[in-house]
């Protein structure tokens, strides 16, 4: 997004990740911060630590909403609406109040800690543009410029996060167990999700390891299944002609989809007999896949949702593409694409905040360096693409994807070749079509 | 340790540094190609350079690489009937060389697919391919033993330091390092009069004639430290010299360069006999030439303050002398709480006032940028001398202090051991120094040439290029070509001087000191990469001495601050003084200067 509509290939991004995924230690694990655990006793945050935590997550709320407009963004001039100023004011109050509450009191859950990162980021990322990249925009600097610019404030954040943070890698606490309902549920422990086919159909089992509880069964005869895929492809195909050729905000292939989705799980859930595990079978293997991960993708999907419902149901979205496109055009047509510019940067750090800490999650430890290397796939992600939102979209699940599956795919290839292998997809995109999928 | 090695070390460092940013300067200062991957050739040339004077692989669990040329010994083979220390540094010479080859062609081959493509794609694409390289050396263990460093990288010669002149070997080295310095300060002093007589024919011939070079000290001087030769050379031009004579004639006449090379040969040989025949002939003619280096910088000094007056002088004394001062508490106090706050207070005192004086006072206003120059040097002058001999002389020590002085001056030798010495540190900035030299001369010869003339029109517009029948990809591909060289040579520097490599070294950090001394010292402005280069180490140097106050936990997180500091400031620059420090040097093209 910053890409296209702020024209910053911005190299400083990985470390707004960095950034994240460090800021969520505040919350995360309070005593394990440089200044902080000053107000941490045996452990245990005080009041003093929670209300430190309280303070700048709130904070990072209004900000972001300043970073908007000024004061009156506060007042509430980005509403779609145009509400009195102090029901804007009590709103935005209590939006910083409830953020800061989920942070100070949700400690140590992760989640809590996205919620904070996210927060903090969306504030720091209008501030690289201001003070950074508005200023030299300002003087009219060539790309060159900007891009030494881009590198030289991404070594700047990098170390300021090692100044506050020391060299030594850290890593998040994970709770594992999760009271729900009165159960106690453990999301970080993996399930195992077995597949059997045999002559006698499909076999699903979802079993916990750590208690050798069986989930769930379900056998699915031929006939079953058959039916279970029809009656999906044809849901499918109806939701997709019942939108096709309307402009609604979720799309024809999108209704497709989703419908597609629900249909195969529901009918999978109706229509499963219980049955045994055979004995031999054609074809059995076994995904391991716990809460948290499933979390994960579930958290990144419905992220991509709000931004397409912005991006599609909303005025500002509607600016945000119009300016993507054509900056003159938008401004000719009475858009304010300084503000569409600002909005772009509170939205690009409060992902980048959010994508920070899950990545700090999945990769175990937190380094300095974990945000620029991922710097790499973004791009290859984002021209694969093709430089739009939607082309950003597809050209990450692609790079991803590779990423892993490539490391999977060659024989005897090294981990540390992960990136490499992202890098490799991108010459050839490069090479084969620069303007990329959707460019 | 005295003063003057770490400023020794401080020049190796900056030497080959320089030549990092020299190819960086030919990438992009002078044909707009952003290379982010520059890191990527210093990386091969030094693993090149470190492979080809390995010994072959012993074995061992410690240390696996591919393959180990052990170049100094095989040379030594061949040319059994030189002595070992030539040999080895012959050997060397030819590892740097290739080492410099492969990193160009490397070069070329990134380039090739990848030039084509818009300034943004081309910098994220060589950055790319640097991280592979980095990757590959660190993933591969059998090609330079993976993520555990690569060792056992032994230096040139290093066996027959620190010398004392007394044996052949120290004679011989030591003619060559006085020589050199002797030539080098010839030549300095010889442009800097030829600039004051510039200076002088512009505004007319002065009223008393003190116009004539002969006259002036400076000009005294010169004859002297040309040994003369700089008439006799001018005389055999007039007349028309012959042979080898005429063409250094020719040489001395427009750069000095012939008068300097003879007075230098000729010092070198004194120094060498001296050194070889009297016991104190090291310290003496090292004396000599050190206190001839020290009045060159005073030449060029007060030629670059040439309309100071002693107020100047004196104001920029105190500000030096101010910001040393706002330094004391952190030498003085220990607890952290006290120190920090104070030195914080007096810095932000300091600069506040430079900064009122530097916008109110006329003088200051004028001059801001030679102002700005002489503060740091009062800083550097006060720090090598007084406060090394401040804490002797607080204690009526003053023999001690004579010696702290008297070891600060002649720089050219060692004085740690028991006898003064010529140390290793010593060699490797002559080594460098060379090598950098040569390479700027011959980048000076290239860009002042028709090839990079097209250069600069390629990076000024490409069409326009085009349009005149040259192919601009091929321009590119070769000054692809000739910066990535440069920074393999400038790795294969830097696996002698560092012996042990490992692949972190190679980060995409490089790059970014590479860009930042590029623009610190003036875009597209080969000498000035040197000045550049400096600085950038005479900023780590002074702080890391900094650093050594804070309590151990906290280093790390220093460390980090002072590259938190340089970002900042390199952000600064950009944008207030995007030219850097030199700016790009004027060019007459061709069809005269404007």
């Amino acid at each position: 997004m910053v890409y296209s509509i702020a024209e910053v290939p911005n190299f400083a991004h990985g470390d707004l990740l960095t950034l994240g995924a460090y800021v969520a230690l505040l919350v995360n694990k309070p005593g394990n911060v440089p200044l902080l655990d000053l107000l941490v006793s045996e452990g245990a945050p005080t009041t003093a630590a929670l209300g430190v935590v309280f303070l700048v997550g709130a904070g990072g709320v209004l900000g972001a909403i300043y970073a908007l407009g000024g004061v009156e963004a506060l007042l509430g001039s980005w509403w779609p609406t145009r509400p009195p100023a102090a029901v804007a004011v009590v709103v935005h109050v209590l939006a910083a109040a409830v953020v800061g509450l989920i942070a100070a009191l949700g400690a140590p859950s992760i989640v809590a800690g996205m919620v904070f990162a996210g927060a903090v980021v969306a504030t720091l990322g209008p501030v690289q543009e201001r003070f950074v990249f508005g200023k030299f925009r300002d003087k009219d600097v060539s790309l060159a410029m900007m891009l030494v610019v881009s590198l030289a404030l991404a070594f700047v954040l990098r170390f300021t996060v090692q100044t506050i943070f020391g060299g030594t890698a850290r890593s998040y606490s994970i709770q594992p167990n999760v009271e729900l309902f009165g159960a106690t549920i453990n999301v970080a422990v993996v399930k195992f999700i077995d597949v059997y086919v045999s002559g006698a159909g499909l076999v699903l089992r979802v079993t916990d390891p750590a208690t050798d509880a069986v989930l769930f069964t379900g056998a699915y005869s031929p006939v079953v299944l058959a039916g279970i895929l029809v009656a999906t492809v044809l849901a499918a195909y109806g939701a997709y002609r019942f939108r096709l050729g309307t402009r609604a905000v979720v799309g024809p292939y999108l209704l497709a989809a989703i419908t597609g989705i629900v249909v195969l799980v529901g009918l999978g859930g109706l229509l499963s007999s219980g049955g045994a595990v055979p004995e031999s079978s054609m074809y059995s293997s076994r995904v391991r896949l716990s809460i948290l991960r499933a979390f994960i993708i579930v958290l990144a999907l419905a992220m991509m949702g709000v931004l397409h419902t912005l991006l599609r149901a909303t005025k500002l979205g509607k600016a945000m593409r119009a300016t993507s496109d054509n900056r003159q055009l938008a401004q000719i047509r009475g858009i304010n694409t300084e503000r569409v510019t600002m909005s772009v940067w509170v939205l690009a750090g409060l992902f980048a905040g959010i994508a920070g800490v899950t990545l700090g999650f999945l990769f175990g430890t937190l380094t300095i360096t974990m945000g620029f290397f991922l710097l790499l796939p973004m791009f290859a992600a984002v021209i694969l693409g093709g430089i739009t939102i939607y082309g950003a979209l597809v050209g990450s699940y692609i790079v991803g994807l590779s990423m892993e599956v490539g490391l999977f795919a060659i024989p005897n290839l090294d981990a540390t070749y992960r990136v490499p292998v992202a890098f490799v997809v991108l010459i050839v995109v490069l090479l084969v079509k620069p303007e990329g999928i959707t460019g | 340790m005295v003063v003057a090695d770490t400023v020794v070390s401080l020049g190796v460092l900056a030497a080959f540094y320089a030549l990092l940013a020299l190819g960086m300067n030919i990438k992009y200062g002078h044909t707009g190609l952003l290379d982010f991957g520059h890191v990527g050739f210093y990386l091969i040339g030094a693993y090149t350079a470190a492979l080809l004077v390995l010994p072959p692989e012993s074995g061992g669990p410690d240390t696996i690489y591919i393959f180990g040329a052990n170049l100094p010994a095989v040379v030594g083979d061949l040319l059994f009937f030189l002595p070992s220390p030539v040999t080895d540094l012959l050997g060397w010479l030819v590892a740097i060389g290739i080492a410099m080859t492969l990193a160009g062609v490397v070069g070329a081959f990134v380039a090739l697919p990848t030039l084509r493509l818009r300034e943004d794609y081309l910098a994220i694409t060589v950055l790319g391919v640097s991280v592979i390289f980095q990757r590959i050396v660190q993933a591969e263990s059998w090609l330079v033993n993976g993520p555990d460093a690569l060792r056992g990288i032994s230096r040139p010669v290093g066996g027959l330091f620190p010398l004392d002149g007394s044996t052949l070997g120290g004679a011989v080295v030591f003619l060559f390092i006085s020589g050199a310095v002797w030539a080098v300060c010839a030549w300095a002093l010889g442009r800097a009069l030829d600039a004051e007589i510039l200076e002088v024919a512009e505004d007319g011939t002065r009223a008393d004639g003190s116009g004539d070079r002969d006259s002036t000290v400076a000009g005294r001087l010169h004859a002297v430290a040309t040994l003369g030769t700089d008439r006799i050379l001018g005389e055999r031009a007039a007349t028309g010299g012959d042979g080898l004579l005429g063409t250094v004639a020719g040489l001395g006449r427009n750069q000095h360069v012939g008068s300097a090379l003879i007075a230098g040969t000729v010092a070198g040989v004194v120094g060498a006999a001296l050194a070889f025949a009297v016991p104190m002939g090291l310290v003496a003619w090292g004396a000599v030439v050190s206190v001839f280096t020290w009045v060159v910088v005073l030449v060029w000094l007060a030629r670059f303050g040439a309309d100071f007056r002693t107020v100047d002088y004196l104001a920029t004394l105190g500000i030096g002398l101010a910001f040393m001062l706002a330094l004391a508490p952190m030498y003085y106090l220990t607890p952290l709480w006290q120190w920090l706050p104070l030195t914080v207070l007096a810095f932000a005192v300091v600069v506040g006032g430079t900064a009122y004086m530097a916008t109110n006072w006329d003088r200051f206003a004028d001059r801001q940028f030679r102002y700005g120059t002489f503060a740091a040097l009062w800083f550097g002058v006060i720090w090598y001398f007084p406060l090394q001999i401040l804490t002797p002389v607080l204690n009526g020590n003053l023999g001690t202090a004579a010696n702290v002085v008297f070891d600060s001056t002649v720089w050219m030798l060692s004085f740690s051991g028991a006898q003064p010495t010529i140390g290793y540190s010593r060699f490797l900035l002559f080594f460098f120094g060379a090598l950098l030299f040569v390479c700027l001369y011959v980048m000076e010869l290239t860009v002042n040439s028709p090839f990079g003339r097209v250069l600069r029109a390629v990076r000024n517009d490409e069409e326009v290029v085009n349009s005149l029948g040259k192919d601009p990809f091929m321009y590119k591909i070769q000054s692809m070509m000739l910066g990535s060289a440069l920074a393999g040579l400038a790795g294969a520097l830097a696996a002698m001087y560092f012996q042990v490599l490992v692949f972190t070294i190679f980060a995409p950090r490089v790059t970014f000191i590479a860009l930042l001394m590029m623009f610190l010292g003036g875009v597209a402005n080969n000498r000035a990469m040197i000045v550049g280069a400096f600085l950038f180490w005479a900023f780590q140097t002074a702080t890391v001495e900094l650093a050594g106050f804070v309590a151990p936990g906290l280093r790390e997180n220093i460390q980090a601050f002072r590259f938190v500091v340089m970002g900042l400031l390199f952000l600064a620059l950009l944008y207030y003084r995007p030219q850097g420090i030199m700016g790009e040097r004027a060019r007459t093209e061709m069809g005269g200067s404007e």
